[in-house]
């Protein structure tokens, strides 16, 4: 384990810093990444504080993994209180700014409070500089950095946000070079703040408490990763190889998700992107190259992912390559979360193609689906809210309800528009995006193992359990912090890899058991967040689209599949009925700090 | 001498963690020989090496597995 036992707590309104130790007793509870960023934003957070206002913390974390040479495991993340959900968060993407905090001698950095000014923040090692910058504002995200790579050096790593997040945009996200934290409006909770950037620079050696026996893991491992064959799929055609799969099963959302197949899906396609791919590029200390580097007439980006192929792809209607590389960076350079984006612009679309709102309430855009010059000017109106866009940068259920249209087919869970993966196919999913804790994303219960057959596909019966340890798995993953699209390699639940990896990390011998329980313990604490800001059985639900509108393969989620879903997974966790963890469950999971909350 | 294949190298850096991992006894690539730059988005455009023209091990080499460098005697 490389690990530092201290945090940067940064005091933005009194533009102070300090240091907040966290002893190895926590560690072994929570691991890191995922599990002390919950733990963190639990001790830093008031019940019912606004999350726009000085009074929501932003944690932003590593893991045991980060900056070692332990391949797929270079991400970086962030929790706080959500603006769009109004509960718990989190969001991890790849890059090198969290390797660059360990480098820094820092396991993460807390910031609470709020500048004055617009403020740009310097990590150099141990020292913190507030810098006022008003000549970042309003900049695009890859100029920001840009700008600020020429000033304080090639070297350092920088985190930003685009106007969207300036701007208070409800699903803003959060820009380390081309990669995106993209869930939960972490951007705006930035914004907020009056951060625009945060640069790191890294001068310490990052020692490993046992490197022989992490040396000894990496090199077994890292020969399984080079050779696996799922891996190869990966390589070439990075996430969008799931595409034609998800059209051949019915499972390819498109128009608002009225219907899951996709009439031009070949044309989108992770094959049809590799015309289009200049380069195969890895994250920090990765031998994965699942980065497409692709350019289209006008620009260039990282992807687009599978998500970025939906959101502004299928989603919308558009099957034009060139468009969809432009759009997906368009929706960096502003810093706008992408799927949230895709399903505001997908609903409004279908809004103005039912009659539901005319083209001069949308400022003149003729918002049919496939029109991507006016998703363009759109996109520039959500981020710096101007017109229309000024009530769409509230996601699409506030907007549905300020314009009273476009209710029926909303696709949103605690409010916020769902991820790409099929809800009604897949029932796994189904239930992900019902209770997790963040909201509606494909990130915390996978769909891999249905998606790919290996369980039933359709068939609601056993998902509840199986809903457990897919969630278990990846709060352990995201501790780590580990790849999720290392599944095809390490598995989709806990087994003797993860643990072994965990083990060689930490220089622990811990048994399954005890891991399986750290990711139990993980998962209840997020709960327990919701719990206390006053979420409850109600807001863990599908869209009526999923529930009563039928696929062209005859998909849908009916209500009673959801709530007996629903009723085995609490149960698995020792939840109540109303999805509150019991008291025997808090003991059990050592949580008893936490009990004044139920 | 070490030679790069830009083509097969991804930008990952791996061989400047090895480097200073073996070298200097702890993760950082500011500490290694050898050094890989990327421009924004981590595309691999260039590289230079330091002072390893002595060294032996070659972990750089062993931890590429892209095979991008290769030792040129």
């Amino acid at each position: 384990m490389s690990w530092w036992g201290r945090y940067l707590l940064i005091d933005l309104t009194e533009r102070k810093y300090d240091v907040y130790e966290v002893h190895e007793g926590l560690v072994e509870k929570y691991l890191g990444g995922n599990g002390l960023g919950v733990y963190l934003l639990y001790k830093f957070t008031k019940r019912g504080s606004d999350p726009l206002s000085e009074d929501n913390p932003v944690i932003i974390n590593t893991g045991p993994a980060n900056g070692t040479l332990l391949p797929m495991a270079s991400k970086l993340a962030m929790f706080t209180k959500s603006p769009q959900t109004l509960g718990f968060t989190k969001g991890f993407c790849g890059g090198e700014f969290g390797q660059e905090i360990k480098f820094a001698g820092w396991d993460g950095i807390i910031l609470t409070g709020s500048c004055h000014d617009w403020t740009h923040i310097h990590i150099e090692n141990d020292k913190v500089y507030f810098n006022k910058t008003e000549e970042l504002k309003g900049s695009y995200t890859s100029i920001a950095q840009k700008k600020l790579k020429e000033k304080y050096g090639e070297d350092v790593k920088a985190l930003v946000i685009g106007p969207a997040g300036e701007n208070l945009v409800k699903y803003a996200c959060v820009i380390s070079d081309l990669r995106a934290v993209g869930t939960g409006g972490i951007g705006a909770v930035l914004g907020s703040k009056r951060v625009k950037a945060i640069t790191v620079r890294g001068e310490r050696l990052l020692k490993p408490r046992n490197p022989d026996k992490l040396i000894d893991f990496i090199k077994g491992f890292e020969e399984k990763v080079h050779k696996h064959p799922g891996v190869k799929n990966l390589v070439m055609f990075g996430t969008a190889a799931g595409v034609m799969h998800l059209q051949h099963i019915g499972a390819l959302p498109s128009y608002n998700w009225q219907r899951e197949t996709f009439p031009f899906a070949e044309k989108i396609s992770g094959e049809s992107l590799r015309s289009k791919v200049i380069k195969d590029i890895s994250c920090f200390g990765c031998i994965v190259p699942c980065g497409k580097y692709s350019v289209s007439k006008d620009t260039f980006t990282v992807g687009p992912e599978y998500e970025g192929i939906f959101s502004m792809g299928t989603a919308i209607g558009n099957w034009d390559l060139d468009e969809l590389i432009s759009l997906d960076r368009l929706t960096d350079e502003l810093g706008l979360g992408q799927i949230q984006t895709g399903g505001v612009v997908a609903w409004i679309m279908e809004c103005y193609e039912k009659g539901l709102i005319s083209r001069e309430s949308l400022d003149g855009l003729e918002l049919n689906f496939g029109n991507t010059e006016a998703v363009k000017k759109l996109l520039k109106k959500i981020a710096f809210r101007e017109g229309i866009g000024n009530v769409l940068a509230e996601g699409s259920q506030r907007a549905s309800k300020f314009l009273g249209i476009g209710e029926s087919f909303l696709l949103t869970v605690k409010g916020t528009e769902i991820a790409g993966h099929s809800p009604r196919a897949v029932k796994t999913q189904a239930l992900g995006y019902a209770v997790s804790n963040r909201g509606p994303v494909h990130c915390d219960i996978r769909p891999g193992m249905e998606e790919n057959n290996i369980v039933p596909l359709g068939k609601p019966e056993g998902k509840g359990k199986m809903g457990k340890d897919l969630a278990v798995w990846t709060c352990v993953v995201n501790s780590i912090i580990y790849c999720l699209s290392a599944e095809r390699v390490v598995g989709y639940v806990l087994n003797e890899e993860i643990l072994n990896m965990v083990n060689a990390l930490m220089d622990w011998e811990i048994s399954m058991d005890e891991l399986y329980k750290i990711g139990e313990r993980i998962y209840t604490l997020e709960r327990l967040f919701n719990v206390k800001e006053g979420f409850s059985r109600k807001d863990d639900t599908l869209p009526d689209r999923i529930k009563k509108e039928c696929t062209e393969m005859g998909y849908r989620t009916t209500e009673e599949e959801l709530v007996s879903m629903i009723k085995e997974f609490y149960n698995a966790f020792g939840w109540d009925k109303e999805g509150k963890p019991t008291k025997e469950t808090l003991v059990r999971l050592s949580l008893e700090e936490f009990m004044h909350d139920l | 001498m070490i030679r790069l294949n830009l083509d097969l190298c991804s930008g990952c850096k791996r061989c400047m963690l090895a480097c200073s991992f073996y070298k200097k006894g702890g993760f950082n690539p500011r500490y290694s020989s050898i050094e890989i730059k990327t421009d924004i988005g981590n595309k691999p455009i260039a590289y230079r090496l330091g002072y390893c023209e002595d060294c032996q091990e070659l972990y750089c080499i062993d931890f590429c597995l892209l095979n991008a460098l290769e030792f040129v005697s």
